[in-house]
């Protein structure tokens, strides 16, 4: 998991207010952990990567992923029961090496991410594109995940 | 207080996306350009707009919530949607009119020529 420093850069006075709030999310999150048992109120970007999108249709599973930057293989993608694991390395190309750089916020480096999807899927028929930097993954819900109309006879 | 300036007024729209820093970006001078690199994955690059200035680069958009999206429901939801703009202040003078920039993988990549190649200036230190 990358840590991708977001809230590390140096801090100047007016900004406090919002660090404030900040720790006060982050103190509600923890006491919501603690009563519902729920790990899901963790909040988008906070140290978390790559950020996903997780949605069914009646049908698949969609896990979609922002993946910057990310050559297609170097992405491994693996499917057991029902958990997805993801991973891989990034590499940020450098500039050429008598250039200097102002600014780097950008970070390379290996990721891991495990997904639990709520039934199991049929891993055969999973498929995997990438496009702009956003990672789609559909994978075919098992016949005994799918819903099933009831006749009334 | 130069912080200020690089991340916009506090009330402008788009400040709480992702933290007050999208996009994450790189800046990084050459002899003769200066490259700058944002990470704003699964945008449709006719929603970017790049903005040179004096020496401020401006990058706005819209990040459109993924179409496919649409017909689905959600069981877990991270990615962010909406208006961002980040200004950042390039290291040297450039010229206005000789800017390029490219969307590839999900990153802009804008590259800027500046107007006096660089000589930096060395100093000796000599012993007292």
């Amino acid at each position: 998991m990358i840590v991708r420093g977001m809230f590390n850069t140096p801090n100047w006075g007016w900004q406090s207010p919002f660090e404030e709030m900040e720790a006060m999310r982050r103190r509600i999150d923890h006491l919501n952990r603690l009563f519902t048992g729920d790990s899901s109120t963790a909040r988008a970007g906070a140290g978390v990567f790559p950020l996903i999108n997780v949605t069914e249709d009646k049908d698949n599973y969609y896990v979609r992923a922002e993946l910057p930057g990310l050559q297609a293989d170097a992405l491994e993608i693996s499917i057991t029961g029902n958990s997805l694991s993801l991973s891989g390395n990034r590499e940020i190309a450098g500039e050429a090496a008598e250039a200097k750089y102002h600014r780097r916020e950008r970070e390379g480096g290996k990721f891991s991410r495990v997904i639990e999807l709520p039934e199991h899927v049929d891993s055969d028929r999973a498929s995997a594109k990438m496009k702009n930097g956003v990672l789609t993954i559909t994978m075919p819900k098992a016949e005994s995940a799918k819903p099933r109309q009831i006749q009334v006879k | 207080m130069a912080r200020f300036f690089e991340t916009g007024f506090p009330f402008e729209p788009g400040f709480w996306f992702e933290g007050a820093d999208f996009p994450t970006l790189d800046v990084s001078e050459g002899r003769k350009k200066i490259t700058v690199k944002a990470e704003i994955p699964g945008m449709d690059k006719d929603d970017l707009e790049v903005n040179v200035k004096g020496n401020l680069l401006t990058i706005r958009g819209e990040k459109a919530e993924d179409r496919e999206e649409e017909h689905e429901d959600f069981f877990h939801r991270e990615r962010r949607y909406g208006s961002f703009h980040r200004a950042v202040a390039l290291p040297a003078e450039v010229d206005p009119d000789d800017v390029s920039a490219s969307y590839k993988r999900g990153v802009l990549k804008v590259t800027l020529k500046k107007q006096k190649e660089s000589s930096p200036h060395k100093i000796r230190v000599r012993a007292a």
